[in-house]
């Protein structure tokens, strides 16, 4: 297996002046050619730097720093992806240390459309084959080298624990770091046979424990720096709401409060620390306008869902409420159905069973409540913005930060730190926790941490959707599903965003449906068919680590295990 | 108001009822010590005062004066203390925010009781959520610890 990794004469030298000195270089892998323009500055920490790729450096101290394209929230990339440069590079494994990379296009997901972002458990099979390039490409430059050194030629050299041997003659990869800087890189590099790995595949002690059991460990709430201020945030008690009108007057009296800001999604409260942020806060007197949504609520919501589902197709139900409806339920009620699935005639199958059960599971909007709160800290300078958070979607906080501050997205620098569980919450299509805080730090002309409450948090939005299943399953004479009538009630959390056109296919978001419209249990059925409303709310819905098989699966699997058998519900 | 940090006495400037975990993460400097909930229901914010596990989060400074606060920071410098060891042994951590409080309450139970049964250490630690699931590991690292203490001095 061989891979293209030559990079253009251009890209040595422009990274080269970057960096000043031409120790240190830096190209694209492929796959991010297309980015190359946008390489990030990578900074020499002292000593020379042997930089092969964007993924990784070698320092003269013997040092593997790995840069994270992906960022670590619990699932281990901290180590998964260090052992795929490790594995081909044939590092001393002691010798690796990681970082978060910066946000830069380089840093694309192979899988995302070339975005930035850590999610749909891609990071270490889509990272397979590039952190493997990017270690054999160090390698290969290193033996090269080596044999110059030695003068032997490069298959006179093989290469262990961090180091270069040919005969009896050995030198470690960080005396080699300067002359291999100098060296072009092959046009292709040849990746390891998998019965060779030594790393890849073996039980591998994760790399972030020491910080994690000794409280060193950063996450986004743990940034502080001198003159850093503390935010919380009154948002509106409705989603949609908006600020009539308020007076700070009592939040200002709090001791330690500095300002009281109004931002798009409310007020707030800026102060030396974040207790006196919470405290001004809670004093906070605000007129909200409570918008479309003031009536919302989950009693309603669940029987207009539940009403949906008595409905198959793509006909829209006819609306039985006695006016006055509010236009929030109207629009439910409104919703027109969509085919899933559709396989033989799933009527005459019912009308041919044995026996039919039917059930209905309803599950509640769910929120994703990572341990760590909701937190971003922001700096905003002369022609540069600085965002410090726990994120899953670097490009797109980038793209949000540079707009709201006026700057080129390449002028906002994002640094990320570890985060306290992520499921899917810290990448949102609004980056609504990063964009607040770049909107406070702006407004309050100061750099500001915004902090979130536990109870702002659960409160926020961009729940797992509320879900009504209902299904009718035919059983045969020996009792074993024959036909199957499922039906789902919930909202969209692809339809309005980005990724709308890629996962709604007539009137169908994948997300909603996978784990029935693919089920095993329904595949080999003649007759089945699988109907999706997917009615909208104000309220934001998200994916959920997941995603829709947090309800699909306990669906299924219940019915698959009171049914599978023949016993009723 | 002067407190009692890991055997360092510090002087703060804070009114007497703000929480101690705000004091120590925002005046200190201390972050080891996680905010998670703010009402004592998740455990993260867990220290100990005179050896005993505490909610910090809605313990007033003031009921601190002139007793010994310790928190994550000041269990080991190097992460040697034998749950640490353990929870490095057994790999523990997963996204790792709830796990200072995890091991304060891991390090108070094995101080209490040196040979937990399983019922013990899900009674000591029932309080501390982890929202990644690392509970098994975690229980099978304070029974480790509980070795590694018997070979040791006990901390
Ligand atoms: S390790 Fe993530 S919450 Fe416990």
């Amino acid at each position: 297996m061989t891979t293209d990794a030559h990079p253009s004469r251009r890209d040595f030298l422009k990274t080269g002046a970057l960096l000043g000195g031409g120790l240190v270089i830096a190209f694209v892998v492929p796959g991010a050619r297309r980015f190359a323009g946008a390489q990030p500055a990578i900074r020499a920490r002292g000593g020379a730097m042997f930089a092969p790729n964007a993924f990784l450096r070698v320092g003269s101290d013997d040092s593997v720093t790995v840069l994270l394209a992906h960022s670590e929230m619990g699932q281990g990339i901290w180590t998964a992806l260090p052992m795929l440069i490790a594995e081909e590079l044939d590092a001393d494994w002691s010798k690796i240390k990681v970082e978060h990379a910066p946000a830069a296009p380089v840093y694309g997901s192979p899988v995302f459309a070339g975005m930035q972002i850590t999610g749909g458990s891609s990071s270490t099979w889509s990272e397979f084959d590039r952190y493997r390039q990017a270690g054999a490409t160090a390698r290969t430059l290193l033996v090269q080298a080596a044999a110059e050194r030695f003068g032997v030629t490069p298959a006179a050299i093989r290469t262990e624990n961090g180091a270069a041997i040919a005969g009896n003659q050995s030198v470690r990869y960080g005396e080699l770091a300067d002359a291999a800087a100098k060296l072009r890189a092959p046009k292709t590099v040849p990746l390891k046979d998998p019965k060779d790995w030594t790393i890849i595949g073996k039980p591998t002690r994760r790399l972030d424990t020491a910080e994690k059991i000794t409280g060193r460990a950063q996450f986004g709430i743990d940034v502080q720096f001198e003159g850093l201020l503390t935010a919380v945030v009154a948002r509106s008690p409705v989603f949609g709401g908006k600020v009539k009108s308020f007076d700070a007057s009592r939040a200002m009296a709090v001791p330690g409060v500095r300002k009281v800001v109004q931002v798009p999604t409310g007020i707030a409260v800026v102060a030396d620390h974040f207790w006196a942020a919470k405290l001004g806060r809670d004093a906070l007197e605000i007129d909200w306008d409570l918008g479309p949504n003031a009536n919302l609520e989950s009693t309603a919501l669940r029987e207009a869902f539940g009403r949906l589902a008595d409905f198959t197709g793509a006909a829209a139900p006819e609306t039985t409420e006695t006016p006055p409806v509010p236009p929030w339920l109207r629009d439910i009620a409104a919703t027109k159905g969509a085919a899933a699935v559709r396989a033989g005639n799933v009527a005459r199958g019912l009308d041919n069973a044995a026996k039919t059960v039917e059930a209905e599971y309803a599950v509640p909007y769910l929120a994703h409540a990572p341990m760590e709160p909701l937190n971003c800290t922001v700096r905003i300078g002369r022609g540069k913005c600085e965002v410090w958070a726990g994120t899953q979607f670097q490009t797109l906080d980038q793209q949000l930060a540079a707009g709201i501050t006026g700057l080129k997205p390449e002028q906002v620098e994002i640094h990320t730190t570890f985060l306290g569980g992520g499921f899917g919450r810290r990448a949102n299509p609004t980056s609504d926790f990063v964009a607040e805080a770049v909107q406070v730090a702006k407004a309050a002309a100061a750099p500001v941490k915004t902090v979130w409450t536990r109870e702002d948090d659960i409160r926020g939005g961009y729940y797992r959707s509320a879900f009504v299943h209902r299904a009718r399953i035919g059983l045969g004479a020996d009792g074993k599903p024959a036909a199957w009538q499922h039906t789902l009630v919930g909202q969209s959390i692809m339809a309005g965003t980005m990724m709308e056109a890629m996962m709604v296919k007539d009137g169908v978001d994948a997300t909603s449906v996978e784990g029935v419209s693919d089920s095993p249990y329904l595949k080999d059925l003649p007759n089945h068919r699988v109907d999706l409303h997917s009615p909208q709310t104000g309220i934001p819905v998200l994916w959920w680590r997941s995603v829709g098989h947090t309800h699909t699966a306990f669906v299924m699997e219940s019915r698959a295990a009171s049914d599978g058998g023949g016993a009723r519900p | 108001m002067q407190l009692n940090i890991n055997g360092t006495t510090r002087d703060v400037d804070a009114p007497p009822d703000m929480p101690l975990l705000w004091v120590l993460r925002d005046l200190v400097g201390l972050t080891g010590t996680k905010f998670g909930c703010g009402i004592a229901q998740c455990g993260a914010c867990t220290v100990h005062l005179d050896g005993a596990p505490l909610r910090s989060c809605v313990t007033p400074i003031s009921a601190t004066a002139g007793k010994a606060i310790t928190t994550i920071e000041g269990l080991s410098a190097d992460g040697s203390h034998p749950v640490q060891r353990a929870w490095t042994e057994l790999d523990v951590v997963q996204c790792g925010y709830c796990q200072s409080g995890q091991i304060m309450s891991a390090v108070a139970l094995l101080a209490a009781k040196s040979e937990p049964s399983d019922a013990d250490i899900d009674a000591a630690l029932s309080g501390n959520i982890c929202r990644c699931g690392t509970y098994q590991r975690i229980r099978a690292a304070v029974h480790r610890a509980a070795e590694l203490r018997q070979g040791q001095e006990v901390t």
